[in-house]
């Protein structure tokens, strides 16, 4: 390889750098940016991650998967219906809803303890360590996570208050 | 074997002072090192311990750095954050790229940008609550070093490509089959190549072992999770044969880091050959394994023989491994398909018969190779080996006291019989003062 041309594969790959910094701030921002402001119900669990810091998991009630037709890795569909101040699942299915809002997430095993779980990329709210605890105790019974959807599904985290 | 060449800086520091003593000539040196890869005027030596301390020391700069974006700046605006982190690995990486295109340094450079990169993708996550699947961050990374590592050939960069890559593997075999590792194996095996790097070369063929262990378990479990089952073995055993033999067939390649990977290839295999002889030494285990087999059907023979069947075809072709190693690697695909077709339960016990003669044979080669060839690591093991399965009799004595006591009689038997064939062996006036040549 020549000089120019390596300095060019050089370049290209600080720029795959790049894009896929870029790639994972648009997939995050994206919702955000474009997305329908709703509420919904959670209850913050687990809150420790050694690579990115400490955050609190977030459980909602539709995070856990109990029908049997559902493989790991699959895409399903949740409509989302409106209940006064918050929001609430319907049932998962394999096709896009025609209308109404809905949140778009992947099936995944839970790998060594068996069943199934749906994510949504709004699991986790990262946070310092002590306040990551504090919002654990404080919200442990009653908690409310601000989401926005994008019209495609995609949903992005915005903060998690008391009820 | 030439492992000797696992020992280069020793023998390099050896052969100058020989020279400077007048032992041998500058040429004789050269000509000796040149059998290893390597020359008098190497100038490696110097200096290694610089670059192994600005190695940690850029390490624990990386470290830091992940370190401070775990730790939540919730003080700096969210917009600072991300575009610092995003342009502080731009200008180590573009400050690397510059000086390798310059005088091909900055590598150190590329490292913390590498980490730092990784830092990033996790900042970004953290800013915008990204959790749902968290080894995707890993495979992000791992998957930005690949090229940067190829393009310098960096041997630093392809390991830390590596370690990223294995805790992805790790993460995200719990969720799926991890089919996408094939593209970080295929790099670093090309900066192996291209850098003429052993160690490289033997780190990479392990992670694609334990890749594929990760992938049979996919086999089993799909599509919930991944189950360890006892086919797991069967699949080991076809591999370990298939990288001993592999190992065999390079060892006389031309090119000498070729050469040091033979060696470690086949060191390490001889090693999974003696951890994995010895849990199967005892008949509760043979038994165990025998009775969990899926007969025909189960993946990990099938994998298994993929493997051991290539292996038999070497083994088969090459004169120049020992008669020992050749007849049992030839017989590898014939165990594992006796394995999985016998009636389990009656062939444990005879099994574990068999194993632990197999083990006093392997033991008693070793020993006679060592000893034949000079070479001690052979020597070691095979004492180690009576050692260890001596200890497991004394624990676990083989039907009865009795049982026992002709175990460590046979043991005994062995040793003595080693120890005097060495002493035969030596010229005369050595035979209780020359030693066992170390490498």
């Amino acid at each position: 390889m020549n000089k120019r041309t390596l300095k060019l594969a050089l370049i290209a790959a600080l720029g795959l750098q790049l894009v896929i910094m870029a790639g994972v701030f648009i997939n995050g921002f994206y919702p955000l940016w474009v997305g329908e402001e709703i509420r919904l119900k959670t209850q913050p669990v687990d809150p420790r991650d050694l690579f990115r810091g400490n955050y609190a998991r977030l459980n909602y009630p539709f995070s856990n998967l109990e029908a049997p037709d559902f493989l790991p890795g699959d895409v399903i569909y949740l409509p989302l219906t409106r209940e006064g101040n918050l929001w609430t699942a319907g049932e998962p299915d394999h096709h896009k809803p025609e209308q109404g809002l809905f949140l778009r997430g992947r099936v995944s095993s839970s790998p060594w303890w068996g069943g199934s779980r749906l994510t949504f990329g709004i699991e986790a709210l990262f946070a310092p360590k002590e306040k990551a605890l504090a919002l654990e105790r404080q919200l442990r019974e009653e908690a409310v996570a601000v989401v926005r959807v994008a019209p495609n599904g995609r949903a992005a985290l915005v903060s998690v208050n008391s009820e | 074997m030439q492992l000797l060449g696992l020992l280069r800086r020793e023998l390099r520091s050896e052969c100058r002072q020989w020279v400077e003593e007048g032992d041998i000539s500058a040429e004789q040196g050269n000509r000796i090192l040149a059998r290893y890869g390597t020359s008098l005027d190497d100038g490696c030596d110097g200096s290694l311990a610089y670059k192994v301390l600005v190695g940690i020391a850029l390490l624990f700069v990386g470290m830091a750095l992940l370190l401070l974006v775990s730790a939540n700046w919730e003080d700096i605006p969210r917009a600072v954050r991300m575009l610092g982190l995003i342009g502080t690995t731009l200008a180590l990486n573009g400050m690397g790229i510059y000086q390798y295109l310059k005088r091909e340094a900055g590598l150190g450079w590329l490292f913390v940008g590498s980490i730092s990169y990784g830092a990033s993708i996790m900042l970004i996550a953290q800013i915008y609550h990204l959790g749902e699947h968290y080894p995707d961050g890993l495979f992000y990374w791992a998957l930005g070093i690949a090229p940067m590592a190829l393009l310098v050939r960096s041997r630093v960069l392809a390991l830390l490509m590596l370690a990223v890559a294995l805790l992805w593997l790790l993460n995200e075999g719990k969720f799926s089959p991890p089919w996408e590792m094939v593209l970080f194996i295929a790099a670093a095996l090309g900066v192996a190549r291209q850098a003429r790097s052993a160690g490289l070369n033997v780190v990479t063929v392990a992670v694609t072992v334990g890749w594929l262990n990760i992938l049979l378990a996919w086999f089993y479990g799909y599509p919930w999770r991944p189950d360890f089952d006892t086919g797991h073995f069967t699949m080991n055993m076809g591999l370990l044969a298939l990288v001993f033999m592999v190992g065999h067939r390079l060892a006389p390649s031309a090119s000498a880091p070729m050469r040091r990977t033979a060696t470690l290839l086949s060191l390490w295999s001889l090693r999974g050959y003696l951890i994995l002889l010895i849990p199967f030494t005892f008949s509760s285990a043979c038994s165990a394994y025998m009775k969990d087999l899926q007969g025909f059907s189960d993946p990990g023979l099938w994998l298994g023989l993929m493997a051991a069947i290539p292996a038999a075809l070497l083994a088969l072709r090459d004169g120049g491994a020992h008669p020992l190693a050749r007849g049992l690697v030839m017989g590898v695909p014939l165990l594992l398909v006796l394995f999985h077709g016998m009636d389990r339960e009656a062939v444990a016990v005879p099994m574990a018969v068999m194993v632990n003669l197999l083990a006093l044979v392997s033991a008693i080669v070793l020993i006679q190779q060592g000893l034949e060839k000079g070479f001690s690591q052979y020597f070691y093991s095979g004492v180690g080996l009576l050692l260890v399965l001596a200890m497991i009799r004394y624990v676990d004595l083989v039907g009865d006291y009795v049982g026992g006591a002709v175990m460590f009689l046979i043991a005994a038997a062995i040793l003595y019989a080693a120890a005097r064939y060495w002493r035969d062996r030596q010229p005369p006036g050595q035979g209780t003062q020359g030693g066992q040549r170390h490498e």
